[in-house]
């Protein structure tokens, strides 16, 4: 197995997995914890909207869908709060807008056209140099504006109306938050796919969710876990020769079923204690 | 007495719809004003006009040169509903509200924990300050709410239904503690129990679309009439007759 480690791209796998963790970790707590989930969805699933157009244009697809999702996500949290569109119904529209965008755009794009499953799948193994450097500089953001604006992110996220009656910048962090969410998810589809983004937003954050009931801590505890399981994964898909997307997120769903196993024996255990 | 804020011929609301209408009313230092009226008469519209939550279609909110920019007003919602899943500790919540335009990067300094410890000992929730927020009762949460509310040194408290979850026995100790605070800021409450209004505040503020304010603490079923107040008076039995007329 040593000797796996000696190749490149195994190294930007293993590099990427951790880079994933770190920002989905983060940006993922925010989402459960605000219950946006379905919103994160929908930007994932207009991201192919973008990824189309970047085909068309000829530049690098990821560019096409950094664009393309921002705005997608900021016009979802625009209809979020403004009662002029059902929340739900704009996310609907705009999810399965951005799809048929990216598919009239592949499709008319001259030559061969590109491995779709890439993109619906993703591929830890395929992941270049270039990307990395996207991901790192993404985290660098992500990490440096958690920091800085912790306290403000959680009293805005608790509870808006009294941010506003102190007259915090709500507006500012929502904004900012929605488009620190749909680059997240951009440099996750490389891994993730479309389909399966949504994993690393939700499934380690849910598992650390039943040890923790602290945002930082839920926080650190997924990013832990999401490196494990991303880890233990790709060695998983390695060995079985299954797509690695797909093999994470399996392994997620069994760290989560245990966690969720054991938690409920030692809850047991303490309300039994206390019974006594 | 200093003026704190002034809203002057307000009409506010939602939408298309107004709740309220020409309503001006003067908060000054020191004041205890009940409101009172009727669901759906606009209470809880005004409280969030006077605390800047909500813009007025017309006329205007002075505030006072101590509340430039709208510091110092402290707010205590109505908590039908908070996330209570939200990962948040009872601490936290407590020292968000010291955050401002200023001060909201990095951790808070040791006099402004302090502080939060001191109001979650007066409020008697400080052996659960550790705990996440979701965990607390309805009365506990209210109260944690209070802390936060206070974390300013408000010169204007508002408090929406502070007595909606507050247990019975928390509840005498609430009213004490509001009048040792009244004594350093003015006090802006809603409640629907004209019992307790009229035995705390100092003057009643009837709100029905439009306001009646009472310059003192009783109202007469009589004076409800005549400004067309209609409260649910047959709710309470004859006990508001009997509560309101024992300071006369």
């Amino acid at each position: 197995m040593i000797e796996l480690l000696q190749y490149q791209f195994i190294q930007n796998a293993i590099y990427a997995s951790l880079l994933i963790s770190i920002l989905c970790g983060l940006v993922g707590t925010y989402v459960v914890s605000r219950r946006i989930v379905f919103i994160a969805g929908g930007v994932t699933h207009a991201s192919f909207g973008g990824i189309g157009i970047g085909y068309f244009l000829g530049i690098h697809p990821l560019w096409g869908a950094a664009v393309f999702s921002t705005m997608a996500a900021n016009v979802m949290h625009y209809f979020t709060g403004s009662g002029k569109l059902r929340e739900d119904s704009a996310i609907g529209i705009l999810w399965s807008f951005g799809m048929a965008l990216g598919i009239i755009f592949i499709f008319i794009t001259p030559g061969t056209p590109p491995n779709l499953m890439s993109y619906l799948f993703g591929n830890l193994l395929t992941v270049s140099s270039r990307e990395l450097l996207m991901m790192l500089a993404l985290a660098l953001i992500v990490v440096l504006f958690f920091l800085f604006f912790y306290r403000l992110i959680i009293a805005i996220a608790f509870d808006e109306s009294y941010a506003k009656t102190l007259r915090l910048p709500v507006q500012f962090i929502n904004y900012a938050l929605m488009t620190l969410i749909a680059l997240v998810i951009v440099i996750t589809i490389k891994a993730a796919g479309i389909i399966l983004v949504m994993s690393y937003l939700t499934i380690p954050q849910s598992t650390s969710n039943l040890f923790f009931n602290d945002f930082k801590r839920i926080a650190f505890g997924s990013i832990v876990i999401s490196v494990i399981g991303s880890l233990i994964g790709l060695v998983i898909s390695y060995f079985l020769n299954v797509p690695t997307g797909a093999s994470v997120i399996t392994v997620f769903v069994i760290m989560f079923l245990i966690a969720r196993i054991v938690f409920g024996i030692t809850n047991k255990r303490k309300q039994r204690r206390v019974v006594v | 007495m200093a003026m704190l804020i002034k809203l002057d011929h307000v009409y506010a609301g939602y939408h298309d719809s107004l709740v309220l209408e020409d309503v001006s009313l003067t908060v000054n230092e020191h004041d205890f004003i009940g409101v009172i009226g009727p669901n759906g008469g606009g209470k809880t519209t005004l409280v969030k006009v006077i605390s800047g939550l909500l813009k007025p279609v017309s006329g205007s909110v002075y505030l006072g040169n101590e509340l430039e920019g709208g510091k110092r007003i402290g707010y205590l919602p109505q908590i039908n509903h908070f996330d209570r899943q939200f990962p948040v500790t009872v601490l936290d919540v407590v020292l968000s509200g010291a955050l401002n335009r200023r001060q909201w990067f990095g951790g808070f300094k040791g006099e402004i924990r302090e502080k939060a410890h001191h109001l979650l000992e007066k409020t008697g929730i400080k052996t659960v300050s550790s705990q996440p927020i979701g965990s607390l009762s309805g009365g506990q949460a209210q109260r944690a709410f209070l802390c936060r509310a206070l974390m300013t040194d408000p010169l204007v408290l508002l408090l929406d239904e502070p007595t909606n979850f507050v247990d019975r026995e928390f509840e005498k100790n609430l009213y004490q503690l509001l009048s040792e605070l009244n004594e350093s800021m003015a006090i802006v409450m809603v409640s629907h129990d004209l019992g307790i209004i009229s035995s705390h505040v100092k003057t009643i503020a009837c709100v029905n679309k439009t306001l009646h304010y009472h310059d003192g603490p009783e109202i007469s079923t009589e004076q409800l009439a005549v400004y067309n107040c209609p409260i649910d008076l047959v709710a309470h039995g004859p006990v508001p007759h009997r509560v309101l007329k024992v300071h006369k």
